[in-house]
């Protein structure tokens, strides 16, 4: 424990650096983006000259872009993130009102992929050939080259549209009977949630599927079958456990990358969440938003990583920090 | 009959392939008396472990079709339910395998594996199972038991893994041990000492072995009847002594020759059996072993020669000996 607890301190110290090369990085490639944030003003007629001008000198802009970025840094180190070019609102408000949203869409279908994918993989490799690995494999595959946004719209253009089910975007009822309650937010939850999921049900079912097949030719489950052991057990408490270390890694490691799936998710059903915003910020060029929300990101990253290590050597005896 | 423990006929294995069905064991026949050591010999891939996974039905079917008999205390093995065989595996039946570095499971402690046959089998308590499993571990020769005992198996060498191989094999003291290869895996000093231990525990606790290998010295040392196997056929079988004195067939006189021994001459080169055993696929359709065999005869190229017992059980699979060598085909 205390070794684990000396390794995780070490992993955070080395992140600090490869913290500070990600924000320069994005940075330059945020800068590098042809336009500006003032350019749709250009067309305005009632934006003189003269105000755009003020409005860059406000927010640094006609400064060379390595003191902006030191400025950015101070900034963010002494907890300013900045002000949205946008909204003039602060950038950490803007940010912080988004989080919880999208960590109830992301978690859910983190949750819902897992709790389907697993299962669904295990069965599929135990009756590999018949017919419920049959069924599973080509729907896998489908789950996998089916683009979301197209599979959003069309479960929003079959149950909000035409069958009235389930509403067709937002977070909450705007009014009407039970608008705001928990429930309200779960039917809201049902359809971004399932759109989300659906590449990690697929792709995580193809590897728990590969990985426990794999688990199943061992040499250790022979001796586990010859020492009388019931089936089950064989399958569910020797087979597994080894199974479940590989899939530790892949399943970590796709959180970061839900979050920029939720991007598409968020933006096709009007989920106010850190995606949509990213979106929306970025058709604006709001530098400011963009910068936090991709570090923000850079720090999931790296602590989905570092959870995956810890749950790895729960899981293995042979992995020491 | 009645000192018979294991009986078995016509025992055949095919395994399903694109290219159809290919034979990896045809027609074993043999029997292991209560105590008795039974050696099969032969090269890689002659069908030894198909031939001990399918008596411990751990072949997976389809791809694997297993046909005849086998009959444990007069129960054919192949004919029980499930249930009842995972009964009699690992409790009577037990099994050591050829690869002690992966037939133990990564992430659970040795102690826990040896216990589960022990919990399984005899319905003990996790800490009756525990007490039982540290003085199979001292038993089997293991240092410190009470603290191997929470050991994971990455952190014992082979040999110790093998050792744990072994005591789980004896926890329910099975009548029949089967061991397939059991030091292949293992370097010369602890082969010795693993062969020791099984030698001294077999007389301890009576029990049967079946063991597999293809070290001719292994069988001098262990067995009591030696099967010889051949491209899944058995080729000879007698007692030990006769294999030695009085080999029959010329699969087996090459294999005794190609030992080397202490007196010969260094100079000489040791004799070898030329050729490779067939492929699956293009079997002879006589004698299986009519390509590599010195004493060849027209006949043998195409027509099967039958297993025919001689006196005192002593069986061979060759024209020569079955109808009078005729030596002058040499």
């Amino acid at each position: 424990m205390r070794g684990l607890l000396k390794y995780a301190a070490k992993r955070i110290a080395q992140a600090i650096p490869m913290l500070l090369a990600v924000s320069i990085i994005i940075y330059a490639l945020l800068q590098a983006m042809p336009g500006d944030p003032l350019d749709m003003y250009l067309e305005n007629p009632s934006a003189s000259p003269e105000a755009i001008e003020a409005i860059k000198e406000a927010h640094g802009l006609n400064q060379p872009v390595y003191i902006q970025y030191l400025d950015w840094l101070t900034g963010i180190l002494t907890g300013d993130w900045g002000v949205s070019i946008n909204s003039q609102r602060q950038v950490i408000d803007v940010i912080g009102e988004r989080v919880v949203p999208t960590l109830q869409l992301t978690a859910t279908s983190f949750l819902l992929a897992l709790v389907i994918a697993l299962p669904l993989g295990v069965r599929s490799a135990i009756k590999k050939g018949e017919t419920f690995d049959n069924v599973t494999t080509p729907l896998t595959f489908f789950g996998i080259s089916m683009p979301s946004f197209w599979f959003g719209l069309m479960l929003q253009l079959l149950f909000a549209v035409t069958l009235h089910w389930l509403p067709s975007a937002g977070r909450y009822s705007l009014g009407g009977p039970g608008a705001g309650s928990v429930l309200d937010l779960l039917r809201h939850l049902i359809m971004p949630s399932i759109v989300l999921a659906l590449i990690y049900i697929a792709s995580w079912t193809r590897y728990a599927r590969s990985n426990y097949l794999e688990v199943l030719g061992q040499d250790y489950i022979r001796t586990a079958r010859a020492k009388g052991l019931k089936e089950r057990v064989v399958l569910y408490k020797h087979a597994l456990r080894n199974a479940l270390i590989p899939m530790v890694t892949v399943v970590m490691l796709d959180i970061p990358v839900l979050f920029s799936g939720a991007v598409i998710t968020e933006t096709v059903f009007a989920w106010p969440g850190m995606g949509s915003l990213f979106f929306d910020s970025l058709t604006k060029q709001d530098f400011p938003i963009l910068m936090g929300i991709l570090m923000v990101n850079a720090v999931l990253v790296i602590l989905s990583n570092l959870l995956a290590d810890i749950i790895y050597a729960a899981l293995d005896p042979r992995i020491k920090y | 009959m009645e000192d018979k423990l294991l009986n078995v006929n016509d025992l055949s294995v095919g395994f399903e392939s694109d290219d159809g069905m290919f034979m990896a064991v045809r027609d074993m026949g043999f029997a292991v008396r209560k105590g008795e050591t039974v050696c099969i010999v032969g090269e890689s891939g002659c069908g030894k472990s198909v031939t001990s996974l399918a008596i411990m039905r751990l072949l997976a079917e389809p791809p694997a079709h297993v046909s005849g008999e086998v009959l444990f205390e007069g129960k054919d093995l192949l004919k029980l339910p499930m249930d009842e065989m995972r009964g009699i595996r690992g409790n009577q039946i037990a099994m050591i395998f050829q690869e002690p570095m992966t037939s133990l499971n990564p992430v659970f402690t040795c102690g826990f594996q040896i216990s589960e046959a022990l919990i399984a089998h005899q319905g003990m308590t996790k800490a009756q199972a525990r007490e039982r499993s540290i003085e199979l571990m001292r038993m089997v020769g293991i240092p410190e038991p009470e603290k191997r005992f929470d050991a994971y198996p990455h952190e014992l060498s082979g040999g110790m893994r093998q050792r744990v191989m072994i005591s789980m094999a004896l926890a329910c003291e099975p009548k029949l041990l089967i061991d397939d290869e059991p030091t292949t895996a293992l370097d010369v000093t602890i082969q010795a000492q693993i062969m020791e231990l099984l030698r001294d525990l077999k007389r301890r606790l009576g029990m049967a072995l079946i063991l597999i290998t293809h070290d001719m010295g292994i069988v001098a040392q262990m067995a009591e009847w030696v099967i010889v196997m051949y491209a899944g056929e058995e080729v000879e079988r007698a007692d030990v002594r006769t294999i030695f004195s009085n080999p029959l067939h010329p699969y087996t006189e090459g294999l005794l020759e190609s030992i080397p021994r202490l007196d010969s001459d260094t100079n000489k080169e040791l004799p070898v059996i030329e050729g490779t055993v067939p492929g699956m696929y293009d079997m002879p359709k006589g004698c299986k072993f009519a390509p590599r065999c010195k004493r060849c005869m027209e006949r043998c190229l195409n027509e099967a020669p039958p297993l025919v017992t001689l006196d005192d059980g002593h069986a061979v699979r060759c024209f020569l000996a079955s109808e009078g060598r005729e030596d002058s085909d040499a």
